[in-house]
């Protein structure tokens, strides 16, 4: 048999569920190392390594998450599951929001560490150069802007993942089984 | 009788003519002390801030936004005075995080300090292009006098129609004085101010 890589109307191809679960670590990672790096203070010793980190995680995850977003447009949609219109809405809506809060993170995040004109310093030699510079009030909006997308995030990816395992044990459906290989009926 | 009217003609002429010469030689140059406005339009005036990276360079910084005025009695500087007000959000390292860290809580917390400002109390000249002046010195709310260092620059006629006069001053402050007291190391307890001015006379 094939293996499934695109999307059916059926359900999830291996393609979408690998960038689903790929995307978890990174995202992780941002949220822990940006809570965590804020309180170092000049003599700890990941002062300017966890920024540095945080930053590229940051700049990967985006990538990743415009492949995602490429991928769902071109492919077929599989049928939602939810019987009632409110789960379909709920479920909607957090997912979008969901895409929205990690390109929301993703501009924010760029702008305040470019708004003096800086690049990032990337791997191997690269930069991601600044697209403009920013006034120091508007740096400080984007920098609360982008915790407090953070937080909210957050707490969509705990409501995500709760919801998830509510329909695999409450519910009992397929929700969740095929967002972790494809062919579930 | 004709000899005292002649007496008193001639006494009164003289009177005419030498009282207004005597209040002339009599009565003391008042040089009025003049006022002057920081020539920030222009950004003829500066603010810059100097302090120790790890004891291994200077790290230079500069308030970009700020206002001020001076008094000057060239004769009597002792009746010169100075104030000025600073944006400290303005402040500018070239660099957008240690900018945003310098605007945050562990320094200047310019969202509950917005302004720091100085306050001339006295003025003392050490020779005709040094002096001194004391005052007060308003940052992250809490006043602390200081000291500034002045030395003239120069002034006069400008070819605009105005008239200026420039100097430069420096001062330290101890950044533990002005509740500023993030480990920033041994070699960086203080900071080295140093203004450049240029006042345009009211």
């Amino acid at each position: 048999m094939q293996t499934q890589w695109r999307n059916t109307t059926q359900g999830y191809g291996w393609i979408s569920i690998v960038l689903h679960w790929v995307t978890l670590p990174p995202v992780m990672f941002l949220l822990g190392s940006g809570i965590y790096m804020v309180t170092l203070t000049y003599y700890d010793p990941l002062y300017h390594r966890l920024p540095h980190w945080h930053k590229l995680v940051g700049v990967a995850t985006l990538l990743v998450t415009l492949l995602r977003l490429a991928w769902l447009a071109t492919n077929p949609k599989p049928a939602v599951l939810a019987l009632q219109h409110w789960q379909r809405q709920a479920a909607y809506l957090a997912h979008v929001t969901l895409y929205l809060a990690l390109l929301a993170l993703a501009a924010t995040g760029y702008a305040i560490t470019t708004a003096k004109g800086q690049s990032i310093a990337l791997l191997w030699g690269l930069e991601l150069p600044a697209l403009g510079t920013l006034s120091p009030e508007t740096t400080t909006l984007l920098g609360d802007a982008h915790r407090w997308i953070a937080y909210a995030m957050g707490v969509l990816i705990l409501g995500h993942a709760g919801a998830a395992l509510l329909h695999h044990f409450h519910y009992r459906d397929t929700t969740m089984k095929r967002m972790l290989w494809p062919g579930c009926k | 009788m004709k000899t005292l009217l002649k007496t008193v003609r001639i006494t009164a002429l003289a009177s005419a003519l030498l009282l207004p010469g005597a209040l002339l030689v009599t009565a003391p140059v008042q040089a009025a002390p003049e006022k002057y406005v920081l020539d920030t339009e222009g950004a003829h005036a500066f603010v810059h801030f100097k302090i120790k990276h790890l004891g291994f360079s200077w790290l230079l910084g500069r308030f970009d936004k700020f206002k001020g005025e001076f008094t000057l009695d060239k004769d009597k500087i002792e009746n010169s005075s100075v104030n000025v007000e600073i944006d400290v959000a303005s402040l500018d390292t070239n660099h957008a995080e240690r900018d945003k860290h310098l605007r945050g809580d562990d320094f200047f917390a310019v969202e509950k300090f917005p302004k720091a400002t100085f306050v001339s109390t006295k003025a003392e000249k050490i020779d005709d292009l040094t002096g001194r002046i004391y005052g007060n010195l308003t940052l992250k709310g809490v006043t602390k006098p200081v000291t500034l260092q002045v030395a003239y620059i120069g002034g006069g006629d400008d070819p605009w129609g105005g008239h200026r006069q420039g100097f430069e001053a420096t001062t330290e402050i101890q950044l533990k004085d002005f509740g500023i007291d993030y480990n920033l190391g041994p070699s960086a307890q203080s900071a080295q101010i140093y203004i450049s001015l240029e006042g345009v006379r009211q």
